[in-house]
């Protein structure tokens, strides 16, 4: 059967949408600063900037509602390329990109370009190594592709528990985000504000599924990414004349460099520098900007980049997306897009930093504690800055001045002395980007996780071809399992905390060491068998997972010479012991073959749908 | 269509093994070659960056940013091989 199985035409309006819900957002932010110019509150423009796009998000999410099981687990599978692309790099750059990444890389100058460039080539390794396989095969969760690839029940369940935990992190520090920037710009408290981002969250998973995460996250990627750009190429017009601030702010490396002297910087000592990344609370600067390795090793760099983008590449979240586009080579142009779009937020993230830098440090040694500036004194007030004058001295040093690494970018625009409004663009568009990410990853959660609670429901349909039939189950159970997550992270996230930097780290660190090799050998390796991808699982989770509790989980990670390289290390000997048991175990079952030999095939039909389909048909022609 | 296939089929899945390693593992070496060496780099200049430091913040990103985009035109070009030589 190899004609399509259901006409498959992507709206030809999508274009036209989008452009709407960018110039809306224009439009709104211009609207709000004249407002604020001729006098409306700063305590007013936050909530409608903030609150206005979170009602057009839950507005789509309910127009595009769905209880048909393609539409609701597959978006349909007729996402153009481009706009599959937006929502897969709004999941990977999230609100930890958008925030915890740009701290960083403030924090630790250059060495922190390796989270940067390993989230671009992860999504390289994703587009290249996985993308197009998944889209072939058609499976709607990771866990499911991996149990109809060998036709195994045990490695599905022992995947699915081998997901919880790095996914859980990501979306626990995704929600924190959106909890944390939103108590700063709308009167609630914290708790309430994650409370609020779970329920919008669910809501989105639960009314639409893959589809109203596809439209929302479109949408919210265009926030984001017009929110980011906004402050930049204004600061970037202002400081070098261009607003292309990639191209130019080459040329401010040197005044950096000037200020960061007279503001007292010194190089950092270099390997065996204790506290290497910047935690959850403000801290100083530890090095200047252009300092190479002075916070890690260049052996850590390498780990720290190969670390991420293995994580990056098999993160489930990404996966199950693969499923969503017209064909296998769309899965391949979608990757491609992603891949661009993280690279260009990649590339613009530096002069951002660079600028930032400048702006707060260069006058820094002819202040005076009691007599500060405008700008400073309201990052004082908003909690980004601390600054105390430590040696009496009667000025300000670099050691003096404490900041808050995942507030830099809100600080940006008030150091630039912006009006307020860009402080709020910005807030908005970290707001969309942290909750695309989320709905991502609490789908993936729910989804996956529902495959095996559904079957304890309905032991007749064990078979998969007979998932279809009785369709309010499986739904209901998606709900059931992305509610009971969502609800336990925001009370997690209410009483608890957790630093969103190293959540992220410790998440791609669990995931390069269990996912990846599995993954890569199921889909580049014929005679890889069940036992040899459980042996996999079971040897790169057990590592990581005791490295993890050793280090007290996500509270502490150790770049400068730990986790990450323990991570890689964890990855290769994941493959040693999949190829090893393997070799051992007997030859793979012919379906097992001809299913990875189909996977190979870039035409026709996706197998899940493929049997699917085989499946009605036998049952049409039984009930005559 | 039986012999000819088969081989048609094998040339294009050792095409597709060559060129998804060969994409990664220049661009895994490529970041190996500018990590070790951005010191070094760095005393040399590019449009007013240090070059070390210009080849990580923005060269290495968007050579993988190209590279998707060829990796998926390539590939593209291989899918249509295949289907061309086996329509027979």
């Amino acid at each position: 059967m190899r004609s399509a199985l259901r006409l498959r035409t992507p709206n030809p309006h999508l274009g036209a949408y989008f452009g709407i819900t960018a110039s809306a957002f224009i439009s709104l932010s211009i609207l709000l600063a004249l407002l604020e110019q001729v006098g409306w509150r700063e305590s007013w423009l936050g909530p409608a900037l903030i609150l206005l796009p979170i009602i057009f998000y839950l507005a789509i999410a309910a127009r595009t509602r769905t209880m048909d099981t393609e539409d609701y687990f597959a978006s349909g599978r007729r996402v153009p390329s481009v706009y599959n692309g937006f929502m897969m790099a709004a999941t990977a750059i999230g609100g930890i990109g958008y925030f915890a990444y740009t701290g960083t890389l403030f924090f630790l100058g250059v060495d922190a370009l390796a989270i940067g460039i390993g989230l671009a080539f992860g999504m390289l390794l994703f587009t290249v190594l996985f993308a197009p396989y998944f889209r072939k095969a058609g499976a709607f969760t990771v866990p499911s592709f991996l149990g109809f690839r060998f036709g195994s029940k045990v490695l599905r369940i022992a995947s699915a528990a081998a997901l919880i935990i790095p996914v859980v992190l990501l979306l626990a520090a995704e929600i924190k985000i959106v909890g944390m920037v939103a108590s700063m710009f709308v009167p609630v408290p914290y708790s309430i504000a994650v409370l609020f981002a779970a329920a919008i969250v669910s809501g989105t998973v639960i009314l639409g599924g893959m589809r109203a995460l596809t439209w929302t996250g479109g949408a919210q990627f265009i926030v984001g990414a017009v929110a980011f750009a906004i402050p930049l190429v204004i600061v970037s017009v202002l400081m070098t004349v261009i607003p292309a601030p990639q191209l130019t702010f080459g040329a401010k490396l040197t005044a950096l460099e000037t200020s960061e002297i007279n503001a007292g910087f010194k190089p950092a000592p270099g390997e065996g520098l204790a506290a290497t990344l910047p935690g959850n609370t403000p801290d100083d600067v530890p090095k200047p900007f252009l300092q190479a390795y002075g916070a890690i090793s260049p052996v850590a760099f390498l780990m720290l980049l190969l670390s991420v983008s293995m994580g990056v590449a098999c993160l489930p979240s990404l996966l199950m997306r693969s499923g969503t586009t017209l064909s296998v080579s769309g899965q391949r142009w979608a990757g491609a897009w992603a891949v661009l779009l993280v690279a260009v937020f990649a590339v613009s993230v530096p002069p951002l930093v660079v600028f930032a830098k400048s702006l707060m440090f260069q006058d820094l040694s002819q202040l005076r504690p009691d007599m500060l500036p405008a700008w400073m004194s309201k990052l004082i007030e908003k909690q980004l800055m601390f600054a105390r004058d430590l040696n009496s001295s009667g000025g300000l040093q670099a050691n003096e001045v404490l900041l808050s690494r995942d507030g830099i970018l809100l600080a940006f625009p008030i150091a630039a002395k912006l009006p307020a409004i860009c402080t709020v663009i910005v807030a908005a568009g970290g707001i969309a980007m942290a909750l695309a990410a989320a709905a991502s990853h609490l789908y993936s959660l729910g989804a996956s996780l529902s495959e095996d609670l559904y079957r304890l429901f309905d032991r007749e349909a064990a078979e998969y071809f007979k998932l279809d039939m009785p369709r309010l189950p499986r739904h209901t159970a998606v709900w059931a399992a992305s509610g009971i997550f969502a609800l336990g992270t925001a009370i997690y996230l209410a009483i608890g905390d957790v630093d969103v930097m190293r959540a992220a780290l410790s998440a791609f660190a669990l995931l390069a060491a269990t996912y990846f090799p599995v993954l890569l050998l199921s889909v580049w390796w014929r005679r890889y068998t069940e036992l040899g991808a459980l042996a996999s699982l079971a040897v790169g989770g057990i590592i990581m997972l005791l490295e993890l509790l050793i280090r007290g989980f996500s509270s502490s990670i150790d770049l400068s010479s730990g986790t990450m390289t323990v991570s890689f290390i964890a990855t290769l000997l994941a493959i040693g012991a999949g190829v090893g048991v393997s070799l051992w175990d007997d030859e793979p079952s012919p379906a097992a073959t001809s299913y990875f030999d189909a996977l190979r095939d870039p035409e026709g039909e996706a197998l899940y749908d493929e049997a699917r389909h085989r499946a009605a048909a036998a049952a049409a022609a039984a009930a005559h | 269509m039986s012999n000819g296939g088969f081989s048609a089929r094998a040339l294009y899945w050792r095409h597709s093994l060559i060129l998804a390693g060969g994409l990664l593992g220049a661009l895994a070496v490529t970041a190996m070659i500018l990590t070790f060496g951005e010191t070094e780099f760095n005393t040399y200049s590019f449009f007013g960056f240090p070059l070390g430091f210009y080849a990580l913040a923005q060269g290495l990103i968007l050579l993988i940013a190209g590279g998707a985009f060829w990796y998926a035109r390539v590939q593209d070009r291989l899918d249509e091989q295949v289907s061309e030589s086996e329509e027979f």
